[in-house]
């Protein structure tokens, strides 16, 4: 169980980007560890044992959130970078182009004293976190969930989902960027 | 990557936002690298963002517990007998 021990949580969160509810992404992941048990003997390690447990989530989820019909995110067909432009930070906080010191912070950001050890003790703030990533756009979410709270690389990442190394940087970034905003938000009401 | 603004001017904080997080995981090319450390070493609002951009990814890493339920650890369990039958 050990290998479930540490990877069910990741499983299940990147389940919730391809279906409606918890127990729909609760059977997702069930019937990816079922995938693995019945396909072991497949194995030839060409892969890491963790990227090939993603793999199957990702087709089982994405078939199953096919028959849900629910749209479902298509990372491979989507080019992020040839979509319009979305800002990390809202344009009005800065200086408007034309003025003098255009570009420069009209509303620059907070300091946060706190390190992020003493941030991460807090319950509510880890679960702010959770929930601007649970609001993130799908593709954003895959790509933030692996990376940021799995850990995995960016390779690892564009192999597992079929996506440039560009579409993963900006994926990334804009997801990063939301979640930031979001706790920026969450820390000011404090 | 495209830059909007021209290779000797400083880059201005509202594209300095949009560069944080590669910035932040090595992705930069040496010579924006440089130009990105440069400005924050005299921007203290940028470094408070890039900061705030880090702590953000420290927090990811840190705001999932890794341990299964006991339901879930029992619904995992049967299942897997079932599989093997």
């Amino acid at each position: 169980m050990a290998l479930v021990e540490m990877y069910h949580s990741g499983l299940l969160r990147l389940a919730r980007s391809y279906v409606n509810t918890q127990q729909l992404a609760e059977d997702v992941v069930q019937e990816t560890w079922v995938g693995l048990i019945r396909g072991i003997d497949r194995f030839e390690g060409r892969s890491s044992l963790k990227s090939w447990l993603f793999t199957i989530l990702v087709n089982t989820a994405r078939t199953r959130g096919k028959r849900e019909a629910r749209s479902i995110p298509f990372s491979s067909l989507w080019d992020p970078a040839s979509e319009p432009g979305e800002y990390a930070v809202d344009p009005s906080r800065f200086v408007p182009r034309g003025q003098k010191a255009a570009g420069q912070w009209l509303r620059p950001p907070e300091r946060w004293e706190a390190s992020a050890e003493e941030m991460a003790l807090s319950s509510e703030t880890r679960s702010q976190v959770l929930l601007a990533v649970d609001e993130l756009p799908p593709t954003q979410r895959e790509v933030i969930t692996l990376r940021d709270i799995e850990g995995w690389t960016a390779s690892e990442v564009c192999n597992a989902l079929a996506i440039s190394e560009t579409n993963q940087r900006v994926l990334l970034h804009r997801a990063r960027s939301r979640v930031r905003a979001a706790l920026e938000k969450y820390l000011e009401r404090q | 990557m495209k830059l909007p603004w021209s290779r000797r001017e400083e880059i201005p904080c509202i594209e300095m936002v949009e560069l944080a997080s590669s910035y932040l995981d090595g992705g930069l090319a040496a010579d924006l690298r440089r130009r990105c450390r440069e400005h924050l070493e005299g921007c203290d609002a940028c470094l408070a963002f890039f900061d705030q951009v880090s702590k953000t990814i420290a927090l990811l890493r840190r705001s999932v517990t890794r341990t299964l339920t006991v339901p879930e650890r029992q619904r995992l369990l049967a299942s897997f007998k079932q599989a093997r039958a």
